[in-house]
């Protein structure tokens, strides 16, 4: 017989339960309820044996998809959307292939060391030739990682070869940094260089190449970049392979001059190889780790014919890409699309059934889905969101296009937009914070005769900068927001022709600084002539943790405050007021452009203590008094994405 | 990776050769019986010994010297004593054991590691090879008399008749004043043939048919002689005694600068100075990048001596003792590691550290190891490493059917090798092949793989380690063109030579393919029908004759030709040859055979025996 204490305890288990599955919808930009609307997620069933660590998707001409693992396996998947799919291994012991092509009856793989064909002779579903195409040196470091291959028309490949990691990025081995082609008879030819962490590469429709790279040294932040033979594309270390034979370029890792107060952009006018990005990724509030692009072919997934959907490891998300030429040169926005994938996300590719393969793994980097690994489908269900389809700059301004005629009133009003615009320099800084934010006046706007456009005429706009377009107060004639109301479009280049122009511009400069605070002390005060009571270090763990779980201190103590960052990761610990950690987590995330500025610690009472922002391999020591009160406070890494499990309780007795 | 020839203000280091990675190990004279206690005629001086597979093959001692023999008869059945004696002690031996003998290595004359013939024995007990053995109460019951005996973690046990090895680190008894005991001896981990097979066991006391009936610091160590025939060869030890150095008043001066290289540092102002107990990268968190450190203070030597440090630094740094350059560790690229040897009296030193900080990373660590000092860090800052504990290991075993797995493996003292490929075989014989050059580099039985190193976490090694002792076979080129039979073999693969890949066949193993200037070859490895050995099998296809070309199929410090194909390679396998005739073996380190001229397909094949 249950007795009613029994009974409030089963209610608070059955809240926190709530409560945690809750937290566990994966939440980024917070719009997943919304956008499940319109595409849904669904789970490959996989069989508990398999570690199916996606690293490529490639579908046979029988619409069979196959999927290679980071454990060096191939599986073929029968019936993949019902309820009981077959797997069958078709290879092994591959070393941690991250891509998969098939063509003309072969499955074509890149190893880390090795580009392989791998064939099926004899009929009997399994692999029985491995054909070594080409393969290249390694320095047996772990972070080499090889990807592709992309089939060219032509039949060649194009595979992206990421730098190793010695605290910091290095090409250690020939040709790591580069994108490179090779025939099927294993001829290859260097591409171009400046490659980091290339994780995905693709042609569009016109056959020109776009590869994605990570913030990391020298990148500023997430990005994407038109290839072309001879480019040089940031990340100095693969120009030490420029003078070897066959290379398209003679630029030279010297030639490249550090922490000049550059963007890449305006170094790109200095030094002509560089090759400046055509989208950029804000780190944190586009992704933290940009990865596999699919491109829509047509009308089949929304009416966003010849769009991108690029993946992010990190938060788990699928963003949307529109592209234009202006002046010769590609740039365009990105979207948020989808968030709530249940790990990284790193391969997409398209089902027979016009649906998205999403294939994830998240082991050693971990990642906003809680799954170490994953294959989900992305499906349409022919409803058409309410979204900005498109942005095209215009001599004065932008143009939005929507997918639904949007309400006179709202998206006429200049009131319903916000332009901000901010750069990132290019250092060889892990990442760069975002600089030299200012926004920009929106002076008038002019919709379309059937509203589906807004012109939005804009004063100051700046070139080789990224401009936040919000457009939170535009409605269609029903009444409801946009989908998502924001994006970020890069402005390589304005286009010619008559331009409308203000009188006066009005600047408003607002950049954020982070003023050493009350709450973050450096120095141990003079008053404790004994030194701190005690000291407590946390230590960052690979995989997005901390090493203690909780700490024990007495209250009213004197407490030395040690933050430890091994890891190759930003990363920082907030101290905050029982029960306000995920309250806490969230502003520091709203904080957007200006969170890196401001370490990612937001302005609220809830903050008792915090470390700053830490680099890879450092370390921050902060002194406080415990609060008198007993308690348990919570101590968080608020940087995006990691808040989830980066976190811990002070125990306050 | 060691720049004494960085040409700045920097004086050069005290020892100008490339300093060894630990101090020598003592090693004790085969030539003669002298470093032992007089012994029993049981115990005789050899050059190399050979034993055979089938039972009652004895133990033949060869002429010359280096090993020492034993030969036990009805009247001569002695134990061995070494003069030394010894406390905490790291060893390194190597045996060889006849068919069904018994030995064993008495640590201070009374903790037994037991030698046996434990040849394909499948759970080995205490008694076993690299057993610890068993304690005994002869007071107790029958069946109850034997306690405490370890078993090897796994059976790493060889043929008869190749030579073995272990890698012993034992920490005596600890005793007070009064002579007390306070602490039990302890094996704290024992290698054979290179695999571990006991970490951290206690001993409570003396082991059964030990010398001696009592326990104290120091002892002999002991081979027993009375049980079997046995040979023994490179017995190189180090003894530790407690000590160990420590640094006093250590003060520290912080500078601001921009450098890459080690700047000097003379007459520059301090922007900060503090005193500390540790040696440590970032005394001053909020100065993360560009400064330089120079720590000074007072090194304690307990006994005269050479000294080896080593530093692991980032960006640069010196170690100074008595004014003099000991460790230059000049900050390109980043991490570096650099030793440098001193020869040091007992007393105090003025020691002095400088370090610089680019960008990045910042480390400082200092090691050291001395004459009786086991390797110890220098005032070192307590840290945890960002993957906290060892990671549980992750181990591939109980194969239904061969299993393949390219990684990065290890071989010899030799760098990573990043294009290899393992094959495990569920007869539980499996190997490592090099998909470079084609050469079979390890064969071992047991548990195929430990996989730890690459699917834990980010696998940072990406290494895939044997699941038993593995023995290493001949690395290099396979196949050359000789102009005549006494041609040197190359180093290096030639361009001639081309890897292409390999095809599964029908028993799901792996064929590896590959040419030379037309001829094409097809090389399977896989267990013999017992399921016990190795059988490599090399078939060569070529549409017109070849002439001088060779393929070598082992390279060894020494070769002994058995007869009927049987070779034994540098003492540690047997290699039986198929149509060994045409076989060469050349100044008795290299077995070559040549690929048949006249015909379109001739097959090379052997089987390794271990």
């Amino acid at each position: 017989m249950m007795n009613i204490k029994y009974k409030i305890n089963a209610l608070v288990l059955l809240a926190s339960i709530i409560l945690l599955s809750s937290s566990n919808t994966y939440s980024q930009w917070g719009s997943g309820d919304q956008e499940n609307k319109f595409y849904q997620i669904e789970k490959v069933k996989i069989p508990e044996s398999i570690i199916l660590e996606v690293g490529g998707i490639a579908f046979n001409e029988n619409g069979v998809p196959a999927v290679c693992t980071r454990r060096g396996e191939i599986w073929l998947i029968e019936n993949p959307t019902s309820e009981t799919p077959t797997f069958k291994r078709f290879a092994h012991g591959l070393h941690e292939p991250l891509g998969l092509a098939y063509k003309d009856g072969a499955y074509y793989c890149t190893q880390r060391g090795e580009l392989t064909k791998l064939t099926d002779n004899n009929g009997d579903g399994v692999a029985d030739s491995y054909k070594t195409i080409y393969s290249w040196p390694l320095a047996a470091n772990y972070h080499e990682y090889s990807y592709g291959p992309v089939f060219l028309p032509d039949g060649d490949m194009l595979l992206t070869l990421n730098l190793g990691w010695i605290g910091r990025g290095a090409s250690l081995s020939k040709w790591r940094g580069w994108m490179i082609k090779v025939s099927p008879e294993g001829e290859m030819t260097p591409i171009a260089t400046g490659m980091r962490s290339p994780a995905g590469h693709t042609l569009n429709a016109q056959g020109d190449v776009f590869y994605t790279e990570n913030q990391g040294d020298w990148v500023g932040s997430g990005r994407m970049t038109h290839v072309e033979s001879g480019d040089f594309v940031g990340n100095p270390e693969g120009l030490k392979w420029s003078g070897e034979e066959g290379s398209p370029l003679s630029l030279k890792f010297e030639d490249i001059v550090d922490t000049l107060g550059y963007s890449l952009y305006e170094y790109a006018k200095v030094v002509p190889e560089i090759k400046p990005p055509s989208v950029w990724f804000p780190h944190g509030l586009m992704g933290i780790s940009t990865s596999g692009i699919l491109i829509m072919d047509d009308d089949r997934f929304g009416p966003f014919k010849d769009q991108m959907l690029i993946g992010d490891q990190g938060h788990s998300t699928i963003m949307r890409v529109f592209q234009e030429k202006v002046k010769g040169t590609y740039q365009g926005i990105c979207f948020p699309f989808r968030e709530g994938f249940s790990s990284g996300v790193l391969r997409l590719a398209w089902g027979p059934d016009k649906s998205v393969y999403v294939g994830m793994t998240s082991r050693g980097w971990s990642s906003t889905g809680q799954d170490m690994y994953g294959l989900e489908r992305l499906v349409w269900n022919k409803k058409t969101p309410f979204e900005i389809k498109a942005v095209r700059a215009m001599p004065d301004g932008f143009e939005l296009e929507f997918t639904q005629p949007v309400d006179s009133k709202k998206g006429g009003d200049p009131a319903s937009y916000e332009i901000n615009d901010f750069t990132y320099k290019y250092h060889h800084f892990y990442g760069s914070p975002v600089t030299d934010l200012q926004s920009r006046q929106v002076f008038d706007v002019e919709l379309s005769s059937d509203n589906r456009k807004a012109r939005l005429y804009i004063s100051g706009l700046r070139t080789g900068y990224i401009n936040e377009i919000k457009a939170a107060g535009v409605t269609n004639n029903k009444g409801e927001t946009l989908l998502h109301n924001f994006g970020y479009y890069t402005l390589n280049n304005i286009p010619d022709g008559e331009a409308r122009t203000m009188d006066h511009s009005a600047h408003v400069a607002s950049e954020g600084t982070l003023t050493k605070s009350a709450k973050r002390v450096s120095e141990m005060p003079a008053s404790w002539v004994n030194g701190p009571d005690q000291v407590v270090t946390l230590t960052v763990q690979a995989g997005l943790k901390f090493d203690l779980s909780e700490v024990e201190v007495k209250a009213g103590s004197k407490i030395r405050f040690v933050l430890d960052n091994p890891d190759d990761m930003l990363h920082n610990a907030l101290i905050v007021k029982p029960g306000t950690i995920d309250a806490v987590a969230q502003a520091a995330m709203e904080l957007g452009l200006k969170g890196q500025e401001l370490g990612y610690v937001p302005d609220s009472d809830d903050v008792l203590y915090h470390t700053g922002l830490l680099q890879p391999d450092s370390k921050d020591v902060i002194y406080f008094v415990a609060p008198e009160i007993p308690g348990d406070y919570p101590y968080v890494c608020t940087f995006p994405g990691h808040a989830i499990t980066m976190r811990g309780v002070m125990k306050v007795k | 990776m060691l720049l004494f020839t960085r040409c700045n203000t920097t004086p050069k280091p005290v020892e100008e050769e490339v300093p060894p990675v630990t101090l020598p190990m003592k090693m004790l004279s085969m030539d003669n019986l002298n470093d032992f206690r007089s012994s029993g005629e049981n115990w005789q001086l050899a050059g190399d010994a050979l034993a055979g597979l089938e039972d009652e093959s004895p133990l033949q001692p060869l002429e010359g010297r280096g090993v020492i023999v034993n030969v036990p008869t009805e009247t001569a059945r002695e134990h061995l004593f070494t003069k030394f004696e010894h406390g905490d002690i790291e060893l390194e031996v190597e045996f060889l054991m006849p068919k069904n003998s018994n030995s064993g290595i008495y640590f201070q004359g009374r903790y037994e590691i037991q030698l046996f013939d434990s040849w394909n024995v499948k759970n080995p007990k205490h008694a076993d090879c690299g057993g610890i053995y068993q304690r005994w109460d002869e007071s107790k019951p029958d069946g109850e008399k034997g306690y405490e005996g370890h078993p090897p973690q796994v059976n790493a046990s060889k043929a008869p008749g190749l030579w073995q090895n272990f890698r012993i680190s034992f920490r005596a008894p600890r005793f007070d004043d009064s002579g007390n005991k306070t602490e039990n001896a302890r094996f704290e981990s024992v290698y054979h043939n290179g695999f571990l097979i006991h970490e951290n066991v206690e001993l409570t006391g003396p082991t059964r048919s030990s010398a001696f009936e009592d326990e104290q610091p120091q002892g002999p160590l002991m081979i027993q002689g009375d049980h079997g025939p046995v040979a023994i060869r490179n017995i190189r030890y180090k003894t530790y005694t407690q000590d160990s150095l420590h640094l006093s008043g250590l003060q520290y001066a912080m500078y601001d600068g921009n450098w890459t290289t080690m700047p000097n540092l003379l007459g520059l102002e301090a922007i900060k100075t503090g005193t500390s107990d540790v040696l440590e990268a970032s005394p001053d968190p909020d100065k993360k990048d560009h400064y330089a450190l120079e720590y000074t203070g007072t090194l304690h030597v307990p006994v005269e001596g050479t000294y080896l440090f080593e530093t692991h630094i980032d960006d640069g740094g010196e170690l100074f003792i008595d004014d003099q350059l000991v460790v230059f560790n000049d900050g390109d690229p980043g991490w570096g590691l650099e030793r440098g040897l001193i020869k040091l009296k007992a007393g105090a030193h003025p020691f002095k550290m400088t370090y610089f900080q680019d960008v990045w990373g910042a480390t400082l660590e200092v090691y050291y190891e001395g004459p009786g000092i086991s390797r110890k860090a220098l005032a070192a800052v307590k840290r945890k490493s960002v993957s906290g504990n060892r990671p549980a290991p992750l181990m591939i075993d109980s194969l239904t059917a061969p299993e393949m797995i390219r990684s990065f493996a290890e071989y010899g003292d030799g760098p990573t090798k990043t294009h290899v490929i393992s094959v495990g075989d569920p007869a539980g014989v499996h190997y490592t092949y090099n998909l470079h050059n084609g050469a079979l580099l390890k064969v071992w039985r047991g548990t195929f793989a430990d996989v730890t190193g690459m699917w834990v976490n980010r696998g940072g090694s990406q290494l895939l380690r044997p699941g038993n002792a593995a023995l290493e076979t001949t690395d290099g080129p396979q196949v050359a063109k000789l102009e005549n039979a006494e041609a040197p073999w190359p180093d290096s693969l030639s361009t001639a030579f081309k890897y292409e890949g390999y095809e599964v066949n029908s028993d799901e193993r792996p064929v590896f393919l590959y040419t030379y200037e037309g001829v094409s070859f097809a090389d399977l490895t896989q267990p013999t029908k017992d399921g016990l050995f190795t059988t490599r099998i090399i078939t060569a296809t070529t549409k017109n004759p070849v002439s001088n070309l060779w393929f070598r199929i082992a390279k060894a410090n020494k070769i002994d030709v058995l007869g009927d194909g049987t070779y034994r390679i540098g003492g540690q396998y047997y290699l039986s040859l198929s149509n060994e005739e045409a076989a060469i073996v050349r100044e008795g380190k290299e077995l070559l055979i040549p690929i048949a001229s006249a015909e379109n397909i001739s097959t090379i094949q052997y089987t390794l025996i271990w």
